[in-house]
């Protein structure tokens, strides 16, 4: 692989997928707010979401910390096709990239799967502009939010997992303290309170959410690619 | 009798059979023998040699010959000159009794002249006169007796033991007792002309005398049995106590026959068989009759009767018919006796497909499990017999056969011998499920109808006017009704299998089994069903009461600011409502994890500071009904918005509680305070009355508490919800001891004061 020059000042681009006009002006102009000079591309549909990242450069190693990520915004519920294809798709292929659903529900029921196919945070888009831009600079930081719904429904997966492959795959299973911090923030507490209670920073326990972010993402892969095998499409 | 198991009836039957056969063969086999076999000569001068035994003792004599005479050794003056009519297989067929007399005299005197040590053959031949002088053998060997012998034996025994089977099955019945009598006069008539049809040359006259005897019984009695049967099956001509007339007759006749009160035999023995038979056919015609509007009946009379007209009128036309207008029979009547056999293969057949004698499969059962077994272990000891004399290389051979070949064929056959399901159990479950959950109440029916035709292909299906409770067989089978079930009314299916079978207890048992199974997951679905149509009524009621509420409410605000927050209140609710906050039952360690996360997150975008500690209630299990977890979670959501948009605080405290069966929340902040004589500037109408109302209906109080900064309200409610306050309040004893506190009789100390649901009502009424 080329060697890639180091530290050039990268312009961040962004990409809303949203199927209604409104909202995708306001979060345009919310993303536009958060980032300074980010260059906003814009998606209606599933099919010209997919174009839009087929055309980018792929990437095959995790772009470093300190790097410049750009942001994808996407809409699980599109008219033409589940947004929860396009977040494994950039998930996969295009790590530079942080996928970010916006929805305006935090169960469970409508994020696991999103997290699980490797979305790096949540926007809830009833909420003011300005809370917004906190969430949005916090999930650019690392700083994923995690509902009490989806901890629980986390650690409900995590339980079950270690029954069957427990030591198969470190990468994977959850340690005693993402454990208790899901626990807690699965209690409602968020980050700050649950850092709290366990005396770390809130920085800490931001970071392991996104670890526990990271191993869902892993678990599901492998627990897909098991699937596949029994299944004998592989 | 009627205390006899079927297997023991069976094994008595088979006891009797062995005993017959022993009889038989001793009497067969023990009589003198020289080796020879004989056949009429035309011209009356001698008996044909055609054959000899070339180990018996007449093996010098040349073939073909003609054997003239038979001499003693010793004695000059003993020879008996041979006559065609010595080989006669069936003394019946000579018409005088003196004529029988004679030739019974005749049989005598070969029989003892053959007991002789030595005896004098005169034959002739082609190339002359022979005269051998042979020792005739004591013993007949077994390989020597002719095909009829062996007819006759299996005849004999095929009739008795199913005969036999029948009674077992049915030992009570007139028409199993007398089908099975007719199978053992079937035997005594076939095992009689056994020993003296399969003579060499002759036996003793007084033997064959009891034989003939004997022959004659049986064949009577057939006759007679197998008329009683056809008055009284498939329907019941005559009363039973009738029978004796036939019976009575039966005797009269075999007194003259047997005691020669009549010269002419063909009056006593071959024209009563005839006339017999003639009734036979008689009777079965007029049954066919009776039974025209009896399928059932038709249906069994078809195999049984026509099984015996052809089996009992073929040997009377190929055999005694001929006899009566002085014609040689057309066939041995030992071969002849084997027709007797298709009366009881008709049986068989008739069993199986049309419940013969009301039997079916189960009769089948039966018969395997008794004989199928016996058999297999009959060939288990023959196995270990022949093992038992092999101790060579072929030994270790055969044992690798009997481990590869015969032992994986037992168990097929022994499978064979298990009763088969039509439907595998795992099979009947999944149709059933598939009926259950069809789409609409049309489609399951249709379902319905096509498992019931894969099951019992009946010919036809018709919905029944009056409901049945449970399955009905009806018409000893011919129908079955079934309950309704799957959006069916009750069915009624007749001629199952296309009429070629009756319902029996098997497919009663399936058919209950399956009305079981239907019934059971139609309640299962029902309540399934019922829970989902609980929620969406629940849903409906939080979209009218909550978000349709603030929508309303929205549409008339003039600030753009107020209109967006009631906007992102109905999206709570509606959030609330779709992340599972309707569920029949939560956790109200649940519940308490979603207020405190969505006070967090309101609380934190409008900058102020929320300490919540966890407390023992944020893991409780206890599960709350959803009355009781809405109105926390809409009073909670309420106060914190009111202090959000009026109380000026910079920190709310939240502080949960729960008494053993009491839930209070304390919400606390350091705002402005509210004066609880006058809340008018805190209070916002609708919404809050709304959750004071629901707190009061739920037992439950909404208090303001005196705080030195700020306010703190609490809220505490019952965690036992009652569905009807006061209507049943002695089966809620937890009730009893919260009430008084909720009326407002509080316990508390004076210093704080409590609002009544009342009080609070018109407290917060006034904005």
């Amino acid at each position: 692989m080329a060697s890639t020059p180091t530290p050039l000042p990268r312009k961040r681009r962004g990409l809303i997928v949203e199927d209604l006009t409104d909202t995708r002006a306001w979060l345009v102009q919310t993303l536009g707010t958060a980032f300074d000079g980010i260059a906003i591309s814009e998606a209606a549909t599933f099919q010209a979401a997919r174009d839009w990242i087929a055309a980018q450069p792929r990437t095959f190693a995790d772009p470093d910390a300190n790097s410049v990520h750009d942001i994808a915004l996407i809409d699980i519920g599109l008219p033409d096709g589940n947004g929860i294809d396009l977040i494994r798709m950039l998930a996969n292929d295009h790590p530079q990239i942080l996928p970010v659903v916006t929805t305006i529900y935090d169960d469970d029921a409508h994020l696991f799967d999103a997290i699980a196919a490797g979305a790096k945070g949540y926007l809830l888009k009833d909420q003011h502009a300005d809370t917004l831009v906190g969430y949005l600079h916090r999930i650019d930081a690392g700083e994923p939010p995690l509902s009490p719904s989806i901890a629980q429904r986390m650690l409900t997966h995590f339980a079950k997992r270690s029954v069957v492959d427990a030591d198969v795959d470190a990468e994977a299973s959850l340690t005693p303290r993402e454990l208790d911090i899901l626990r807690l923030l699965g209690r409602g507490l968020r980050v700050a309170e649950a850092a709290r209670v366990l005396g770390l920073t809130p920085h800490t326990v931001a970071g392991y959410v996104k670890t526990v972010y990271r191993k869902l993402n892993i678990s599901s892969r492998a627990e897909a690619a098991i699937e596949a095998v029994r299944r004998g499409l592989v | 009798m009627t205390h006899w198991l079927p297997n023991r009836i069976m094994q008595t039957a088979a006891l009797i059979c062995v005993g017959a056969c022993i009889l038989v063969f001793w009497l067969a086999l023990h009589q003198p023998w020289l080796g020879v076999t004989l056949q009429a000569q035309p011209d009356g001068n001698g008996v044909r040699v055609v054959a000899v035994d070339p180990d018996g003792p007449a093996r010098m004599l040349p073939v073909p010959s003609r054997l003239i005479a038979i001499g003693a050794a010793d004695a000059s003056d003993g020879r008996i000159a041979l006559e065609p009519g010595d080989l006669s297989e069936e003394p019946d067929m000579i018409e005088s009794f003196n004529a029988i007399a004679r030739f019974m005299e005749r049989q005598s005197a070969l029989a003892r002249l053959l007991s002789q040590p030595r005896v004098v053959l005169y034959a002739e031949a082609e190339r002359g006169a022979y005269e051998v002088i042979v020792s005739p053998a004591r013993a007949r060997p077994l390989s020597d007796l002719p095909s009829a012998f062996w007819v006759q034996l299996v005849t004999g025994l095929g009739s008795l033991l199913l005969g036999a089977w029948v009674l077992a099955l049915r030992p009570r019945d007139l028409p199993t007792r007398l089908f099975t009598l007719a199978g053992v006069m079937i035997l005594i008539s076939a095992y009689a002309a056994a020993i003296y049809s399969a003579r060499e040359l002759a036996v003793d006259g007084a033997l064959f005398r009891a034989l003939s005897a004997l022959n004659h019984i049986g064949a009577l009695g057939f006759g007679a049995a197998m008329i009683s049967l056809f008055l009284v099956y498939p329907r019941r001509l005559v009363q039973p106590r009738v029978l004796w007339i036939p019976l009575a007759v039966t005797e009269a006749i075999l007194a003259a026959d047997i005691l020669r009160l009549q010269d002419d035999q063909t009056l006593v023995s071959q024209l009563p068989t005839l006339l017999y038979m003639l009734a036979i056919v008689v009777l079965v015609g007029v049954q066919w009759f009776a039974t025209r509007r009896d399928p059932r009946g038709r249906a069994a009379l078809r195999w049984l009767g026509l099984s015996v007209i052809v089996g009992a009128g073929a040997f009377v036309v190929l055999i005694i018919a001929p006899i009566l207008v002085n014609a040689a029979p057309v066939m041995q009547q030992g071969h002849a006796f084997g027709f007797f056999l298709l009366i009881y293969a008709g049986l068989a057949l008739g069993v199986s497909r049309y419940r013969l004698f009301d039997l079916d499969e189960w009769a089948f059962r039966v018969m395997f499990y008794t004989g199928g077994v016996a058999l297999l272990l009959a060939v288990d000891a023959l196995l270990l017999y022949v093992m038992h004399l092999q101790h060579d290389v072929s030994f270790s051979i055969a044992l690798l056969a009997l481990a590869f070949i015969y032992l994986p064929a037992r168990d097929t056959l022994r499978a064979r011998l298990q009763p088969r399901g039509r439907v595998e159990s795992h099979e009947l479950f999944r149709e059933v499920v598939d009926v259950t959950f069809a789409a609409s109440a049309q489609e399951r029916s249709e379902r319905w109808h096509g498992l019931l035709r894969r099951l019992f292909d009946p010919l036809v299906m018709t919905p029944l006017e009056h409901a049945v409770a449970d399955i009905e067989i009806g018409q000893e089978g011919l129908e079955v009704r079934l309950p309704a079930v799957a959006d069916t009314p009750s069915l009624q299916l007749r001629y199952p299998w296309r009429g070629q079978k009756l319902f029996g207890s098997s497919d009663r048992d399936l058919a209950r089994e399956l009305v079981r199974l239907m019934r059971y997951v139609e309640v299962s679905r029902d309540a399934f069903e019922r829970g989902g149509v609980e929620e969406r009524r629940r849903i409906a009621r939080d979209l009218h009461d909550d978000v349709g509420a603030r929508l309303l409410s929205g549409l008339y605000k003039t600030e753009v600011t107020d209109t967006h927050r009631v906007l992102r209140d109905a999206l709570a609710d509606i959030r609330t409502i779709v992340s599972g906050l309707s569920a029949d039952h939560l956790p109200l360690g649940q519940v308490i994890a979603a207020l405190r996360h969505e006070a967090g997150e309101r609380l934190a975008a409008a900058g102020i500071e929320l300490q919540w500690p966890l407390a023992a209630a944020d893991e409780s299990a206890r599960l709350l009904d959803y009355r009781v977890y809405r109105s926390i979670v809409s009073a909670h959501r309420e106060i914190v918005s009111n202090v959000i948009r009026h109380a000026g605080a910079t920190q709310v405290d939240v502080t949960v509680t729960q008494e053993e069966h009491t839930l209070s929340i304390t919400i606390a902040d350091d705002g402005i305070g509210i004066d609880p004589t006058d809340a008018n500037g805190r209070a916002d109408g609708n919404g809050l009355r709304g959750i004071i109302r629901r707190l009061a209906d739920l037992g439950g109080s909404c208090t303001v508490l005196p705080a030195a900064r700020g306010s703190t309200i609490r809220i505490s409610l019952p965690l036992a919800f009652h569905a009807a306050p006061g209507a049943d309040s002695a089966a809620e004893p937890n009730m009893k001891s919260v009430e008084p506190h909720i009326q407002g009789v509080s316990p508390r100390p004076a210093s704080s004061y409590s609002l009544p649901a009342d009080a609070a009502r018109r407290t917060f009424d006034r904005s």
